[in-house]
């Protein structure tokens, strides 16, 4: 096999190591912008209507449980304990939410609302067919969000825009609030 | 200055293979696990690293330290990247996974350029080699 020039090799590794420059700035840039689209936080106000009208719903709730001691009460206090203690008030007492934040709430919203309280404890109770199309509405709208979060997550070449971070806090404030409501049409029939 | 510049270069870039070696094993056990394959499945991962590691252990030790500054500079630059990709694979908690700790399909995403990256550097680094002994060769005769 004829010996590469030494020219030829000089300019073959000029170019091979070029090639793993613009490679590696190209990589770089994009994990920096995706990192910088990720690190997107939401600011939480006090004034927000639904975060104050879910608050108010949860306080309702909390008063007409007095009226109950039967099953149905145990059942109505679970789900209140689930919606106030597994941290979803803690995280929207904060003034900024990340993206992780916001991925944890409809986690939690799936799993341990929906799953827990409306499917072990709720469903019985409910006598009313809009409550049953609603709570399919948030289940659609929470696994929307849920596949939304992890392909943003793998999507380094489209940004995550600024607005969409806030649309989804949106969604899955209204999807806590809905389901508060859900809880409270239950207590009051 | 340039040569001071340069064996710092060629330090840092042994540094980051290192650095980024481990994170990819890491990954790679940590996926081994999850996904409950045998230990064939980190042979892809580990060899390009060997292979690099070999390379710029024998450069250490056969004194062929003048490299070319620009090598030497985008080596660098390539361990730095895939660093990057490893580090926000393990710790970057805005990368969500629905199953796991770590969401293997945004490593998954980058690991053909991760590799593509390695064996360059190593087609690359034998080029180097070559090269660097033949100019001995010829300083020599």
């Amino acid at each position: 096999m004829k010996r590469v020039n030494d020219e030829y090799l000089k300019k073959i590794i000029c170019v091979v190591f070029g090639l793993v420059f613009v490679i590696s700035m190209y990589f770089v840039i994009i994990n920096i912008r995706h990192y910088e689209a990720l690190s997107q936080k939401v600011t939480v106000s006090d004034a927000d209507t639904s975060y104050i009208k879910f608050k108010e719903n949860i306080s309702h709730v909390e008063n007409k449980l007095n009226h109950y001691s039967d099953s149905k009460g145990t059942s109505l206090q679970r789900t209140l304990n689930v919606l106030k203690n597994g941290g979803v008030f803690h995280l929207l007492s904060h003034t900024e939410l990340s993206y992780y934040d916001l991925y944890k709430l409809n986690d939690y919203f799936m799993n341990n609302v929906i799953n827990d309280c409306w499917v072990s404890n709720l469903k019985g109770l409910n006598n009313n067919k809009t409550n049953d199309q609603l709570v399919n509405a948030l289940i659609n709208n929470s696994t929307y969000l849920d596949n939304h979060f992890i392909n943003n997550s793998l999507t380094l070449y489209d940004s995550y825009s600024e607005n969409s971070i806030q649309n989804d806090y949106e969604m899955i404030l209204n999807n806590y609030l809905s389901f508060s409501d859900v809880l409270l049409s239950i207590i009051e029939s | 200055m340039l040569k001071f510049i340069n064996k710092v270069f060629f330090y840092l870039k042994i540094i980051f293979l290192l650095i980024a070696f481990s994170f990819a094993l890491y990954i790679a056990f940590m996926k081994m696990d999850f996904t409950s394959s045998n230990m064939l499945t980190i042979l892809p991962v580990f060899i390009p690293f060997f292979i690099l590691l070999i390379l710029f252990v024998f450069d250490l030790f056969l004194d062929w330290k003048d490299y070319n500054l620009y090598c030497n500079a985008v080596s660098t630059l390539s361990f730095i990247t895939i660093t990057i990709i490893t580090l926000r694979t393990v710790f970057d908690k805005n990368i969500v996974a629905s199953s796991s700790l770590i969401n293997f399909g945004f490593y998954d995403m980058q690991e053909g350029i991760i590799k593509a990256l390695l064996y360059l550097m190593i087609i690359g680094n034998i080029g180097l080699l070559i090269y660097q002994k033949r100019k001995k060769v010829k300083i020599h005769s």
